[in-house]
Formats: structure tokens, C-alpha cells, sequence
């Protein structure tokens, strides 16, 4: 006879109480791994759709702020290995518009690629160079056609292989914020093309770099179709197009590409035309200038020339609209309309005198006479800054004239002023009639001006200090236009490779990025599905875990007998509860087995509701059910220890009495436990009536329709129940526990029964109370829409609508200029007003996005248009003006944003990359509550452009117009912005869709909590049947003594429906008070009648289960335990 | 003769139901049996007779005074060192049989073995279960439940489990209280015949005079005092 013989023996000998617990311990199991699987199922799905949404592709090259040559994706391929695959793209955005007018879809995804590109597809089959495309009939790829991909080509319901237009921006060669970035409005290219596709997910449909779970709109055009219209101005000199500013590198075959290779070939093949930097040989004296495409030289570029010589000369040249001498007059006359002026340090040349004074100034020949002018007179300078919003501002500064200098040499055709960099729109003009650099000509050009620009284009005619021209023009681009180098000292070669190897890859603003590391890394999802329905599923849990406690409980009590005369024989208790629980632990391991399989079926129910009813909470995911071998061991041993220490909890009070006890009171053991003292029972009352005086308090101080009303009267709910639950004790105890009263009618002593175990009948009513409060009044947390949507506290921070545009617009379109520039009708715009806000793509981290936002959103604001809107839970905007140590950058953030989706606090940092790959610090230290801010980190704009200066104009617009006039707005400024792709949402139903996400949350808690209390029921079948068996001697005196068995059941009946109703009744009682705020006040939303019906099913569960105990044990007479007596 | 149990002022008291005051079973009890003696111990019901033997059998405790069980004194045993005591001194018997309905009689004779005291092997614990049922007369039950026996061979049964290691003290507590007359003196004749045969010493609870008288020694329990009759 073994220790483990007994307990199989116990194991067959007590199976159908054994069977019992089982399944109790199968239905935690159940939820345990279900839940866990739910949490597999999302992964997996993510983890497909980033698959699907990278392809092959492990890497890609970005051109943040401009473009480089494609072959340098040739280049780089021929320093990888074989196999391996570098697609140039051109990565745009733009708006597509049917012919006939029908359809319209802004911002979208232009990509341009060539067959590289689909060879990185996750089946080439499904590209549009694949097999596939042979038997859908798609038109040959590269003969100009387009492929949409799903989701693009749903919308756009194109029937056949029906037109489309495609209108994007021509890339500016810099920032048309910029001062002279050519002209003010954008230039458009459109393109007129078949539609095919659509390409699926498989074909590389689904491609993009932010990590989300949704499918972009995107449009793949054939790349050299795209470059050949995108770039036609963009190299004047050698009317080159082939450009890119992305590269898309990967391996046809399985491989994974290596990724210090990867860097070192980008290192190694890189030009400095790639970053759009020559050194151009000047014709007129013995030197050589760095320039760059993008005119002003950034501070790495100056930094780096600069390590190589730094007696290097600086020039700075700008465009001046008049030098003016004091006499000129409104007829023209003493000045000079629209000429450049260098800036250079006057010793660095031999036409100014080393002594030179900041405020002096020198002309040349032709403007000396043109003015007639003297040496000492004074002179001005009118120029334009560019203030914000591309706001042109006009500003002077007076010099004295120190000296003449000859005429600059004739300049030929095509050919440039040595001084003078490649201006946009100037340059490339004819004749000063052609000029288109931005700024309004309001002089008039005079024929020897034009004669000056035939024979000498752009040659300064006025020469200031760099020191004064720097403080004049200097931008956040840069504060030189050319860097000089002797050619005595360098050859233009050995500089120009000197040069390319002082700089690195990222300084030229080209910046790896890895894609399957994001992606991997953008898979584990801000929210733990797993974890997530493990908390919602805590009821269903607990109600398991408690039955299996008691069935366990009950098993063991009715085997005191047996454990006291173990005890009595010598077994030490240690022993005997280890044979106890080792028989505990059997039943349970046999119990998560059946759960296992019930586990599978509870994970694909809980996967197909959140793609169904619950869809809301994941976007519109639609997700497939997987199971990680992980969670089925893990879930199972959680279930198996869980279960465990259920049956310790529940039994160890039975294995702690003395054998004699056991062996004399056998299963009754535990009756009578009540302990009369009249100060416990007086205790519970005093603090019945504290919680109750505290409810009352509570709800005395709380506005109904104040935005904490839902905080304030769920605690005092909480409050009442506690109060009702403590009152309930006192109940059992005073009124039954105590013998004052006299027994007069039957009923009577059914009620005296339910103090006979207080605990027990205090736990079943307790547990129907908290469990029907908690998943009722959970409700009260829901979100509605805010009630004064206009209010600038609210959620929506008193704007209507709000939206982003594909391509930027630079103008205010608050100011008369801006809405004359867009034909902006003035009178119906009068109560509107627009707010625009810098933005970076990055990935979404709001709750719509179910991917981790490895690197989130960024927009610049301006603080001052922003103050007084939303309300913030911590700070507010005037922090966005902080001057932060070590050049960190303050940030304000939606507090949701920050809680779930960056994991972050306030005071903490993230790291992103400027425009120029260099690494910079974000110090969050405002956060918004619940708002329309969901997504991104808000940084102050003047930041913002330090950073990203190479990113012109505003991409999102945040608009304050009255709810009556908002659809109208919406309409008209779509309707006036469509070549911009602007689309505008109402900013309440971006927040509702916020809120969707929360409250399709609590649905899920209140689901699967109600499920769980409903599952609670069957612990009161067992209790019931529990006490009923152990009063089976007390039924048979009272039949002896002449009841009926009828009558039996029906006091039975009574006396524990009572117990449930008393649960329902506190519970629901408490529950009310909770919702209050949305039955009587507008805060919050009411629950549904799905609420009604859980009632319902509650009280007629509780009724069945109390009937069918009460039958089941009370069925036949119980006088035979009398015999047994 | 040999003292072999010993009782030296020994009280003992339970709370009141209200849990307040306490009510005193007995004060100041002392008895002396010698080793090998049959001992009776009779008295009208809660007079504190099985709160004597429980005491004695290290199921509960004195309130004060001494027990000495073979020169050891039972008043400072830990839990461990009782349940050995118990396991391996120690034989009782229940006016009910207390058998494990889900083992066999031959199972329920070693459950004590299950405490792992003793040093005997499976086999020769068997064979030792198997001579005591065949000395109590049960041979041909070993392998029935005890729901397929009477309930004068369960209580055999339960004296056979008594005396499975072999221990110097058997204490039964109405040993026939749940027996028939029949059942009642073939069981008293067993538990005499095993005291003179093994030389066990017998303390036994009874309400009857006539299986009291079977003892060599009795003692009346009344009015919370010992005396010997």
C-alpha cells in the first residue's frame, strides 16, 4: 500500500465528486489558454501582415529631405553579394482623380519602381511581372501603365482597365519655405495612365514602411515613367531625371541580407552627387566652390569642407529687391530694382580694404554710375525675409559706401556668376520677365537691368562683410551659399574625395533604416492581446477557481472522517494534506487536459468576436487563429498551480483541526461557525453605515454632468456595495445567528438556517454582489461623444475638423494673402480658422494602430495657437516653450499615447533622427487627456523646422469652425485643396473612433465578465446542494415529525433564492447608483438592454440552479439517515 | 508491577458554546496501570471518558498536569514527535470503524505503514497484515471493501489496523458501542485474548458492566474525579 496506491484509489473511489472539480479546473484552463492563444492569434496575424508588408526586403535607404542618383542602387548591388536585390523607388504622395470626375482619392502612396522592386515582393507570382499578371490579363509592367493595389483599387472602382489621373508635386531642389525657392505656388506634375491591378497583398500590395496593421493606398507607377515628368526641372545643367530617395534592398531567394555589409557598400559607393553637393570650378580667379543643390550649405556640409581647409571663403549671396541711395523717389529713380549682393569676408578679397567696417559697403562700376553715387554716401538694402507661414516680410539695413570694384566679367548663356549659386526660377530665366523666385516683383525692370542680366546674369553688384550678410540672411538651411578653395593649395579632385570621405552617409541625408527589424520589432504590440483578455477574463476565472475550490473543499469535507483517523494513526498533517492535494493535483492535471481542447474552441470564439462584435478594439483587424505551443504548456501549468492553491485556500482550515474533531463531527465540522459576540455583528452595522454616510457624501459633492461624475459616482457605488455587503452580515448574524426571535411560522426557520454558515452564505452573496456591480457599472466608464464639441477643453479641443493633406501647403490660409493665393472665399471663411501643423511621417501610435510605433509621428505646432485647447492632465502647451538642457526638445503628448502605445511618463525622452540622420532627444512634459492628439508627440514648431529644415509647409490642419458649417467647410476647402489631396475628417468622429477602441474594451470586460458570473451561478447550485446533503439527518427528523418533502423543498428553495436575490439585489442596487451620471445626468453612455437580459439570465440561472440542488438532494425521503443515527 | 501509564493530576476544559466562559471536564485526575493490564473506564455519557483516552492518545492535550506513557512524558511531544508516538505505541479503536471505504480490508489494516515510521518492507508488512486478519478472523475478507462486510468484521478489521505496528498501548473508546450483542462479546473476546497473548496493555471506554467486568481493572469517571470501582 503506497502513498500514491491511496491516491488513485481515492482518485476512482470519489470520481464523480472528482469529476466535478475536474471540470472546474478545465474551465480555468480553458480561459487561462484560451485567453493566452487570443494574444498568439494577434501576433501572428501582425507578424503575417508586416511579412506581407516588407516582403523579401530587409533594408531601406532613405533620402530623408531629398534624392540621390538610382544608380546608386547598381552601385551598391555590385559590392553585395549575389542574390542580392537593390530596388530604387521614388516614394511620393499624391491625389487621383477619375477623368469624368466621378472619384477622387487624395493622399495616397505614389510609388514609382521598377521590376527590381516586385522581385522583392513576397510571391513574385502575384506582381505584376508575375505569372499571375499573364492570367489576369494585366497589361505588360513598365509601358506606362498603373497597378493599384486592394484597397486603392476598391475605391477608386475602376472598371476594367479604365484612365486615371495622377497629380503629384515636382519636388522643389529645396524647401519652398525657403527665401528665393522659386515660385510661391506648388508646381504639379500630372500624369494621365491606364489602371490595373489590383495587386494583392502576396504581389507586394501591401508594401510600406510605417508599421501599421491597415493596408496604405498606394498607386505603383513604372519609375522611369514618373521620373521623367517628376524631375524635369530638377537638373537644368544636364537634364538628368534618373533620381530616387529610397532604396529597397533585400534577397530574391530566402537569405537575409547582412547589414554591416550593407552600410559599408553605402559607404563605399555613395557621391557627393548623390547628396546633391559639386564642386564647381570658378572661371574668374584661381579657386574652386562647394555648393549644394539646395543652395544654402547645412552646417555638417560647412563643417566638413571646413575640416579640410578652414581658410576656406565664405560667400553668402541674396537676392536684394532695391539698393537704394537716400534721394530715390517715387518714380524709380535712385535705385536699383531686384540684384544680388555677396557677402565675404573682406580680407579674403582683394576688392575690399582689410579695414573694413561691418557697415560699409562696396558697388561695382555699372551700379555706382546707375545711382550716381559717392564714396561715404549712404546706401540701403531692401530684401525680403521669409517670416512664418511663408509670410515675405520686407526688411532694410543701411550701409555706408566704402569703395567701387570694376564690373563683372560677361557671363554666357547657361552659364552662372561665379558669386552666385543655382537659384530656382532665376537662374535658368531668359530675361529678368522670366524670373520666378517666389517673392512679388513690384519694381519695374528696367532695360539696362535687363541688359545687365544678358550680359552678366546674376554677378553681385553690391559686396558687404559676411559677418553683416550672415546676420541679414542667415536661415535655418544654412548661412553660406559657396565655400571657396584655393586651387594652388587643392586640386579640385583630390578635394572633391577628400571631401566625400569627411562625410559619412548619414551626414548627406542618406539614413539606412532597418525594415525587418522594425518590422519584428512593430509586431509586438503596444497591447497585450493575451494579457489583455487574460484581466478581461478574470471573472470567468475567478468563478472557475472558486468552484474548483469548493467542489474540492466539499470532496475533502466529506472525507474528514478518513483525514482525522490518518491523523489519529500517526500520519503527520504535512502527510496528510500532501495526500490531500497530491490527489488535488492528479484531478487537476486531468482537469487541463479537458481544457486544453476546450481551450482551442474558447481561443477561436474570442478570435472570431474580435473580428466580429468586438472589432472595434482592433480597428478592423480581421485576425486568424494561431496557437503557440508556449501558451498551451504555460496557461496549462498557470491553470495547474492556480487550481492548486484554490484547493490549499479552500481546504486548509479542514486539514488544520484535531483529529479528534475530525473523527467526532466528521462532515458537519464546520458548522456553527458563527460567533455571536455582539461586537462583531455591531462592528459590521457601524461599518455598513460608514460606507453608506460615505455614498451619500460622495454623491453630495459630485456634478452629475461634470467630466469626474463617472469617477465620482462609481465610488460611491462602490461604496453602497460595500455598505450593503457589511449590512448583509449584520443581517445574517443579528437576525438569524442570534435565538431572539421565536420561531412562528415555518419560513422562519429556513431563515435562521442562512445564518447557520455565515461564511458560506456571505461569500455566495458577496461574490453575486461585487461580481453583478463590477460588470454593470464598468459600463459607466464608456465614452460618448464630448457634450459641447466646440468647447476648446474637450476631447476635440474646439475644433470641428481636422485632416491632412498629401501634398504640403506653405501659406496661411487665415491671412487675406494666403486665401487670395488659393481663391479662398473670404465671407464664408469669416468664422473659420485654420490652424496648421508641421508634420513627419512616422508610424501611428494611436490605438488604431496595432503595431508597436517604433518611430512614432512627429508634429510641430505653434504653442501660441494651441493655448487654451484640450484639456491636460499634466502641464500644458506654454511647455512646449521650455528651454530644456543639452538641446532636448520638449514635447506634448496625448496621455493614452503615452500610457499605452510609447510606455512612457512624463519626464521621459525618446530618440529620433533629424532631417539630416543626426540623433536628437524629445523630453515629454505635457500630456493631453483623451483627445484627438491620439498618435503622435507634438513638438513647438520653431523645433520642429531647426530639425527638419529641409521639410516645408504644413501637411495637417486642425480647423475651428461653428458644428452648424463644419460638413459645409469640410466640402469647400476638399473641394479647393483636391490637387492637395487634403481630406478632412470631424474631429468628433476621429474621437469617437478613439473612443470605439476603449469602449468596445469595457465591452469585452463586461462580456466576458458577465459570462463569468453567469458561469458563478453553478457555484450556488453547489453550494446549495452542499448544505442541503450535510442537513440530510435534520430533513429526515423534521419528515418524521410530519412535514412533507414538498414542503421541505420549498423552505430549502426559499432560503437560499433569498441568498442570491440579497447578491442581485445589493449588486444592481449599486450598479445604478454607478450609472447615475448617464441615467440622470449626460456624462457617459447607458448601458444596453443587453445589460437587461443579463439580469434576466442571472436571476432565472440562480432560480434553475437553487431548484434544481434543492430537487436533486431533496428528492427522496430523507428518513433513512435517521436509520443511519 | 511495572507502572506503564501514568496520570498525574491531569485536567482538562472546553469553551462554552457562547465562547466565553469555559467548562471544566474534569480536574486533578492520576492513575497508575501497570504494562500488560486490561483497564476499564466507565461512567454516565460527557462524564469525559473519551476526553481521558484522547488525552492519553495524544489527540488532544491536558490543561495540566502529566501523562506518562511507558516513562515518556506525552505533554511536550511536537506535532511530529505525537504522530510518531501515536503511529508507533499506540493501537486505537473507534466506536465506529472509521474504515477507508475506497481500500480494501487488507488496504485498510496498513494504513498506518502509510506514516513511514516503521522499517518494515511492503512484503513483510503484508505478511504481518495478513496474520493479524487471520488472528481477528478475517482471512477470507482481505480483499473485500468494506461496504461488502458486517459491521463486526469492520470493527475487526479496525483492531487488526490497531495492532498492524505493533504497539504497547491499544486504547478503545466504546469499541461495541455500534455492535450488535453477538458481534460485541466475540469482539471483547479478541481484544482480551490479544491482551494476554501479545501482552498489550488495554485501556478501554465502555458503558457496559459486563464487558467492563472482562478487565482486570475498572474505573468509574463521574463528577470530574477517577476512581476505582
Amino acid at each position: 500500500m503506497s502513498f500514491w496506491k491511496i491516491i488513485a484509489k481515492n482518485l476512482l473511489y470519489f470520481r464523480r465528486q472528482n469529476l466535478g472539480v475536474a471540470l472546474g479546473v478545465a474551465l480555468c484552463a480553458m480561459v487561462l489558454i484560451g485567453a493566452l492563444t487570443v494574444g498568439d492569434s494577434v501576433r501572428s496575424t501582425l507578424s503575417k501582415i508586416a511579412e506581407a508588408r516588407i516582403g523579401k526586403a530587409d533594408m531601406a535607404l532613405l533620402a530623408t529631405d531629398g534624392f540621390f542618383r538610382d544608380e546608386l542602387a547598381n552601385e551598391i548591388s555590385t559590392e553585395l553579394e549575389g542574390g542580392t536585390v537593390v530596388a530604387p523607388v521614388v516614394v511620393s504622395r499624391g491625389t487621383i482623380s477619375l477623368p469624368d470626375g466621378s472619384g477622387r482619392v487624395g493622399n495616397v502612396q505614389v510609388l514609382g519602381v521598377e521590376e527590381s522592386f516586385w522581385q522583392l515582393a513576397p510571391d513574385i507570382a502575384h506582381s505584376p511581372i508575375g505569372s499571375w499578371a499573364d492570367q489576369k490579363n494585366w497589361p505588360e509592367w513598365g509601358a506606362g501603365n498603373f497597378f493599384a493595389n486592394e484597397r486603392l483599387h476598391k475605391l477608386l472602382k475602376v472598371a476594367g482597365q479604365g484612365r486615371i489621373i495622377l497629380r503629384i508635386e515636382e519636388p522643389s531642389l529645396f524647401s519652398r519655405d525657403a527665401p528665393l525657392s522659386g515660385e510661391r505656388d506648388n508646381k504639379f506634375v500630372s500624369f494621365n495612365g491606364k489602371l490595373s491591378g489590383p495587386v494583392s497583398s502576396d504581389g507586394f500590395g501591401h508594401f510600406g514602411i510605417q508599421g501599421n496593421q491597415r493596408e496604405p493606398l498606394t498607386l505603383f507607377v513604372p519609375l522611369q515613367t514618373l521620373q521623367k515628368r517628376m524631375f524635369r526641372s530638377f537638373d537644368e545643367e544636364n537634364g538628368k531625371t534618373d533620381f530616387a530617395n529610397f532604396l529597397l534592398l533585400g534577397r530574391s531567394d530566402k537569405g537575409v541580407i547582412d547589414e554591416n555589409s550593407t552600410r559599408f557598400a553605402l559607404e563605399k559607393s555613395w557621391t557627393l552627387a548623390d547628396a546633391g553637393i559639386s564642386v564647381k570650378l570658378l572661371r574668374d580667379t584661381s579657386a574652386f566652390s562647394v555648393r549644394t543643390r539646395q543652395v544654402f550649405l547645412n552646417p555638417s556640409l560647412e563643417k566638413a569642407a571646413l575640416s579640410i581647409d578652414s581658410d576656406a571663403t565664405g560667400v553668402l549671396t541674396y537676392l536684394v529687391n532695391t539698393i537704394e541711395t537716400e534721394n530715390v523717389d517715387g518714380n524709380g529713380s535712385g535705385l536699383i530694382p531686384y540684384s544680388m549682393v555677396s557677402a565675404v569676408d573682406p580680407k579674403k578679397v582683394l576688392f575690399m580694404p582689410d579695414d573694413w567696417s561691418e557697415d560699409e559697403i562696396i558697388l561695382n562700376q555699372w551700379a555706382i554710375d546707375d545711382l550716381g553715387v559717392k564714396i561715404g554716401d549712404s546706401i540701403t538694402l531692401r530684401y525680403f525675409s521669409v517670416g512664418k507661414r511663408r509670410k515675405l516680410v520686407e526688411e532694410s539695413k543701411k550701409f555706408i559706401l566704402r569703395g567701387v570694384c570694376p564690373n563683372p566679367p560677361n557671363v554666357v548663356e547657361g552659364e552662372e556668376s561665379d558669386w552666385t549659386p543655382q537659384f530656382p526660377g532665376l537662374s535658368d530665366a531668359e530675361s529678368c520677365g522670366e524670373w520666378d523666385t517666389g517673392i512679388p516683383i513690384t519694381h519695374k525692370i528696367r532695360p539696362k537691368d535687363e541688359e545687365y542680366w544678358n550680359q552678366h546674369r546674376g554677378s553681385p553688384k553690391a559686396y558687404i562683410s559676411l559677418k553683416a550678410g550672415q546676420e541679414l540672411w542667415t536661415n535655418r538651411w544654412g548661412s553660406l551659399t559657396g565655400l571657396r578653395f584655393s586651387r594652388e593649395i587643392h586640386s579640385p579632385i583630390k578635394f572633391e574625395n577628400k571631401l566625400r570621405n569627411v562625410m559619412t552617409a548619414n551626414q548627406a541625408g542618406l539614413i539606412f533604416q532597418s525594415l525587418r527589424a522594425d518590422a519584428k520589432a512593430g509586431t509586438e504590440s503596444p497591447v497585450d492581446f493575451g494579457q489583455l483578455f487574460l484581466s478581461f477574463s478574470f471573472f470567468v476565472i475567478i468563478a472557475a477557481l472558486a468552484l474548483t475550490g469548493m467542489l474540492f473543499a466539499f470532496s475533502i469535507e466529506q472525507r474528514n472522517r478518513q483525514v482525522g483517523l490518518l491523523l489519529a494513526v500517526g500520519l503527520s498533517p504535512q502527510k496528510v494534506r500532501l495526500l490531500v492535494l497530491g490527489e488535488g493535483l492528479c484531478v487537476s492535471i486531468i482537469g487541463v487536459l479537458i481544457g486544453v481542447g476546450l481551450a482551442v474552441l474558447y481561443g477561436q470564439s474570442m478570435v472570431s468576436l474580435l473580428s466580429g462584435d468586438w472589432n472595434g478594439a482592433v480597428s478592423g483587424t480581421i485576425f486568424e487563429y494561431s496557437v503557440d505551443p508556449k501558451s498551451i504548456l504555460g496557461g496549462g501549468i498557470s491553470a495547474l498551480i492556480m487550481s492548486i492553491i484554490a484547493m490549499a485556500w479552500s481546504t486548509r482550515r479542514q486539514l488544520k483541526f484535531e483529529p479528534r474533531e475530525l473523527l467526532s463531527a466528521g462532515e458537519n465540522l464546520n458548522q456553527n461557525n458563527l460567533n455571536h459576540k455582539k461586537r462583531k455583528w455591531s462592528r459590521s452595522l457601524c461599518l455598513s453605515m460608514i460606507f453608506f454616510i460615505g455614498a451619500i457624501g460622495l454623491v453630495a459633492i459630485t456634478d452629475f454632468s461634470a467630466p469626474g461624475a463617472s469617477e465620482g459616482y462609481f465610488g460611491a457605488g462602490a461604496m453602497l456595495l460595500l455598505s450593503g455587503i457589511l449590512y448583509f452580515r449584520y443581517y445574517l448574524v443579528k437576525k438569524f445567528g442570534q435565538q431572539i426571535t421565536v420561531l412562528k411560522v415555518a419560513k422562519d426557520l429556513s431563515n435562521r438556517n442562512m445564518g447557520r454558515r455565515t461564511g458560506r452564505s456571505l461569500v455566495t452573496m458577496a461574490s453575486m454582489a461585487a461580481g453583478t456591480f463590477l460588470v454593470v457599472s464598468t459600463g459607466a466608464f464608456r465614452k460618448g461623444p464630448p457634450v459641447s464639441p466646440e468647447d476648446p477643453l474637450s476631447g476635440t479641443g474646439g475644433f470641428s475638423l481636422l485632416g491632412e493633406s498629401a501634398l504640403p501647403i506653405y501659406d496661411d490660409l487665415n491671412g487675406v494673402e494666403g486665401r487670395e493665393l488659393y481663391d479662398l472665399n473670404t465671407t464664408l471663411l469669416q468664422n473659420t480658422q485654420v490652424v496648421p501643423i508641421r508634420f513627419r511621417e512616422g508610424d501611428d501610435a494611436s490605438c488604431l494602430n496595432l503595431n508597436k510605433a517604433v518611430r512614432p509621428r512627429i508634429y510641430g505646432v505653434n504653442p501660441s495657437e494651441m493655448a487654451g485647447r484640450f484639456s491636460f492632465a499634466i502641464g500644458d502647451w506654454s511647455q512646449l516653450n521650455k528651454i530644456l538642457p543639452d538641446g532636448k526638445i520638449p514635447a506634448v503628448v496625448d496621455q493614452n499615447t503615452m500610457m499605452w502605445a510609447l510606455k512612457k511618463g512624463i519626464g521621459d525622452e525618446i530618440e529620433f533622427l533629424d532631417g539630416e540622420g543626426r540623433s536628437f532627444s524629445v523630453q515629454l512634459v505635457a500630456a493631453v487627456k483623451g483627445s484627438i492628439l491620439q498618435g503622435a508627440i507634438y513638438l513647438p514648431e520653431e523645433q520642429f523646422v531647426k530639425k527638419f529644415p529641409q521639410q516645408g509647409g504644413y501637411r495637417s490642419f486642425m480647423i475651428s469652425v461653428p458644428p452648424s458649417e463644419s460638413q459645409m467647410m469640410q466640402s469647400y476647402l476638399e473641394e479647393k485643396f483636391s490637387n492637395y489631396g487634403l481630406e478632412l475628417t470631424e474631429s468628433i468622429d476621429r474621437l469617437s473612433e478613439f473612443q470605439k477602441v476603449e469602449n468596445t474594451y469595457l465591452s469585452i470586460f463586461q462580456g466576458l465578465g458577465g459570462l463569468g458570473m453567469l458561469l458563478g451561478t453553478v457555484g450556488l447550485a453547489v453550494v446549495v446542494a452542499r448544505n442541503l446533503m450535510e442537513r440530510g439527518k435534520e430533513f429526515g427528523v423534521m419528515e418524521a415529525l410530519g412535514y412533507r418533502l414538498g414542503h421541505l423543498r420549498n423552505l430549502a428553495f426559499s432560503e437560499h433564492f433569498t441568498l442570491a436575490l440579497w447578491g442581485l439585489g445589493v449588486g444592481s442596487i449599486s450598479a445604478l447608483l454607478a450609472i447615475a451620471p448617464a441615467i440622470l445626468g449626460e456624462v457617459g453612455q447607458l448601458p444596453g438592454l443587453g445589460f437587461l437580459y443579463f439580469f434576466f439570465a442571472l436571476i432565472i440561472l440562480c432560480f434553475l440552479w437553487t431548484k434544481f440542488s434543492v430537487n436533486l438532494v431533496l428528492r427522496k425521503s430523507q428518513i433513512k439517515h435517521l436509520h443511519d443515527e | 508491577m511495572e507502572t506503564f501509564l501514568q496520570l498525574t493530576n491531569i485536567s482538562k476544559s472546553y469553551p462554552s458554546p457562547e465562547g466565553e466562559e469555559r467548562v471544566d471536564v474534569f480536574g486533578e485526575v492520576n492513575l497508575e496501570i501497570p504494562k500488560g493490564s486490561s483497564v476499564a473506564i466507565v461512567g454516565p455519557s460527557g462524564s469525559g471518558k473519551s476526553t481521558l483516552l484522547n488525552l492519553i492518545g495524544t489527540l488532544d492535550k491536558p490543561d495540566g498536569g502529566e501523562v506518562y506513557v511507558d516513562g515518556r512524558s506525552t505533554g511536550k511531544f511536537t506535532v511530529a514527535e505525537a504522530s510518531e508516538f501515536r503511529n508507533q505505541s499506540i493501537g486505537f479503536i473507534f466506536q465506529s470503524h472509521h474504515l477507508l471505504p475506497q481500500c480494501t480490508v487488507m488496504e485498510n489494516v496498513m494504513v498506518p505503514a502509510l506514516a513511514g515510521f516503521g522499517n518494515l518492507t511492503g512484503k513483510e508488512l503484508q505478511k504481518r497484515a495478513m496474520e493479524l486478519l487471520d488472528k481477528v478472523g478475517l482471512s477470507h475478507r482481505v480483499n473485500h471493501r468494506p461496504a461488502e462486510i458486517s459491521g463486526g468484521e469492520k470493527q475487526r478489521v479496525a483492531v487488526a489496523r490497531a495492532l498492524i505496528n505493533q504497539p504497547d498501548l491499544l486504547l478503545a473508546d466504546e469499541p461495541t458501542g455500534a455492535l450488535d450483542k453477538m458481534n460485541s462479546e466475540r469482539l471483547i473476546e479478541l481484544l482480551v485474548e490479544l491482551n494476554q497473548a501479545l501482552a498489550l496493555t488495554l485501556l478501554m471506554v465502555t458503558h457496559s458492566p459486563e464487558i467492563a467486568r472482562q478487565m482486570k481493572t475498572t474505573y468509574l469517571m463521574d463528577e470530574g474525579k477517577l476512581t476505582e470501582f
